[in-house]
């Protein structure tokens, strides 16, 4: 701190930004986490260099800002540097304990002090700055959980919001694109100059345009960060283009899936699930019930066949569902009326995704490899080594069928709360065979 | 943010129940027919776990809506009547906003000529990039066209947390499916 206060006096005056900037950061990395706050303050407010912030309690900094507000407030506004900065940390503030977060952050503010500096120029700047604050908690209320995946609380998420706008003011200083690193080192350059040759410049746009556009790119670039976490693969790509390419890519195939899907649910649910569909009325408790007779059906089965199957047929399998000629099943889909190279693909789809999605990780249950060992084990206990598996299922379809529209509920209450399917009681077994018979006797 | 199972369990409840609707209206349908059933009523279901918060699903409701054989049983299911007024209509503070932004754009593309050095061509070509980019993103997106750069971005991502809940619960229902056809018993 003593070195900020000092280097910032000797400099005060005949540095350029960006060497201030690089001086700020310095001190930062010496200094660890919290006197990034400090470093902020203190290098701001040159001129009260008297400023020597202690480092641990968030009350004397709060109370230490109140101060620098009021005395900036009286000071003229080209000299006020510390407005700016003190209506960032006005904004942080929000809740002070908990800001002292012991995370790393060696140059947390160096993206924000200098859009604050170059806020000072502005008559409009304090506008602008409580603007961008009100708009940044507002998003980020929205935003945290992307994060976190639903861990943050709503306590919590001021404290995310604030470090998380200082992150990512850090990261869109610190982005490694050249386009807007030269373009924001110009855009400093022609900032300062602007400033001083205010009018000598003709035509270019003013700088609250520029301001504007600058903030409305950096609240881009800090949602991409979000969705940079949510879209997998996207941690090597910097920079927008490529992650907009990625994020394309993946929105595009999330359709193609949920579009393949469809076809393949329209294709199982002949006409003999549809008069279930309206028959059976929507009772939560007979689902619960049947949550339990499915996974106990499931559960059996699968450990059944685990048992009993050779792991090297599973592989065998796979191969012949990779390798398995289109002809072969073409024979069989014309009697249930589908186009053949609408549910081939479909199938194929359905078994190599689920290791895609296993990959795709995040959102995956412990059920779902389960589900592609049943597929496996299935296939290798219905059909034998040679035939597609898909082929005889479907021709087995559409005589019977033992489908509940509950029964896909269940399932999928599964796959979502595994934690309650793993738990399960036994005792409710009987209970619930019989229930799945009464079921069956229904249909 | 939202519980990713929760949003999966309230998708699969409206989905189900949009397509019971949808069959209590016509008994015996085509494969096309309830192709068209179980996706309109999954884009339905999508849109209302939502709860027209945000764009995209207004977006998606009002596009469902606008065809008249749809509309009836988007009305039916959601149990009011979609907003009458247009989807542009409800991005009028966008849609100045942009207008204004084009503008602005176009003129500072004329006067960038003016100004070589400052940019460089690579960043240009960058540019020219992510405005290819964002302008197909826009068009996947349902009712993106009207967005500006950074409701693009929340919008897409909460489009694509619904999507993926939506495939998910897809795909268990597919798997439960399979299973139950293997497994008559």
């Amino acid at each position: 701190m003593m070195h900020c206060a000092y280097t910032n006096g000797n400099m005060a005056g005949d540095m350029t930004v960006l060497e201030r900037q690089r001086a700020r950061m310095k001190l930062q990395e010496e200094q660890g986490y919290f006197p990034g706050f400090n470093g902020l303050f203190s290098s701001s407010l040159h001129p009260q260099d008297s400023f020597m912030l202690p480092a641990d309690s968030g009350c004397a900094l709060g109370e230490v800002v109140a101060q620098a507000q009021a005395q900036a407030r009286s000071m003229n506004k080209p000299s006020v540097p510390g407005f700016g900065a003190s209506s960032s940390i006005s904004r942080t503030f929000s809740c002070p304990p908990a800001l002292v977060d012991p995370e790393p952050e060696p140059r947390p503010t160096d993206s924000s002090i200098g859009k604050e500096r170059f806020k000072k120029r502005k008559p409009d700047k304090p506008h602008n700055a409580k603007f961008l604050s009100e708009n940044d908690m507002k998003h980020k209320r929205i935003k945290v959980g992307v994060d976190d995946d639903g861990e943050s609380k709503i306590t919590g998420s001021p404290n995310s919001i604030t470090t998380n706008t200082n992150s990512n003011r850090r990261e869109t200083c610190a982005d490694t694109s050249n386009s807007k690193q030269n373009s924001k080192a110009s855009e400093v350059q022609n900032q300062k100059l602007d400033y001083i040759h205010v009018r000598a410049r003709r035509g270019q746009a003013t700088d609250s345009h520029s301001l504007a556009e600058r903030v409305r790119r950096e609240k881009i670039s800090e949602r991409m960060k979000y969705l940079q976490d949510l879209v997998p693969g996207c941690n090597k790509i910097t920079g927008k283009a490529g992650m907009l390419d990625e994020i394309i890519n993946y929105v595009q195939s999330l359709q193609r899936q949920v579009e393949v899907r469809v076809r393949c649910i329209s294709s199982f649910s002949s006409t003999l699930i549809y008069p279930k569909f309206m028959s059976t009325p929507f009772h939560l408790r007979g689902y619960q019930i049947l949550i339990m007779y499915i996974y106990d059906h499931y559960m059996q089965f699968l450990s059944m066949k685990l048992a009993a199957v050779n792991p090297r047929l599973d592989f065998s399998i796979d191969d012949l569902f990779e390798k398995e000629g289109f002809p072969a099943c073409a024979a069989n889909f014309p009697n249930i009326g589908m186009s053949s190279d609408m549910s081939n693909p479909a199938y194929l789809q359905f078994n190599l995704p689920p290791q895609q999605m296993v990959s795709y990780g995040g959102l995956d249950t412990g059920i779902n490899p389960s589900d592609i060992d049943l597929k496996r084990t299935m296939s290798a206990h219905v059909s034998g080594p040679e035939t597609y598996l898909h082929s005889s299922c479907f021709t087995q379809m559409l005589p019977s069928s033992t489908w509940e529209e509950s029964d896909f509920q269940n399932l999928c209450n599964l796959d979502f709360d595994q934690v309650r399917a793993t738990s399960f009681p036994s005792h409710l077994f009987s209970g619930l065979v019989e229930a799945g018979n009464h079921l069956k006797m229904e249909m | 943010m939202r519980n990713i199972n929760s949003v999966k369990r309230e998708f699969l409840k409206k989905w189900m129940w949009g397509i019971r609707k949808y069959s209590s209206q016509k008994k015996n349908m085509s494969l096309l027919e309830r192709k068209k059933a179980i996706k309109l009523s999954a884009d339905l279901a999508m849109a209302s776990t939502r709860n027209k918060t945000t764009r995209w699903s207004k977006a998606l409701i009002a596009n469902a809506s606008k065809d008249g054989n749809n509309k009836v049983h988007t009305e039916h299911v959601l149990g009011s009547s979609p907003p009458p007024r247009r989807v542009r209509k409800s991005s009028t503070n966008y849609s100045h906003g942009t207008r204004i932004r084009s503008c602005r754009n176009t003129w500072r593309r004329n006067r960038a000529v003016h100004r070589p050095k400052d940019r460089s061509v690579a960043s240009f070509i960058a540019k020219k990039l992510v405005q290819k980019r964002t302008r197909r993103l826009k068009s996947l997106l349902p009712g993106g066209e009207f967005m500006d750069g950074v409701s693009l971005v929340e919008e897409t991502l909460d489009y694509i947390q619904s999507l993926k809940a939506q495939v998910e619960v897809m795909r268990c229902l597919v798997t439960a499916s399979e299973l139950m056809i293997l497994n008559p018993s």
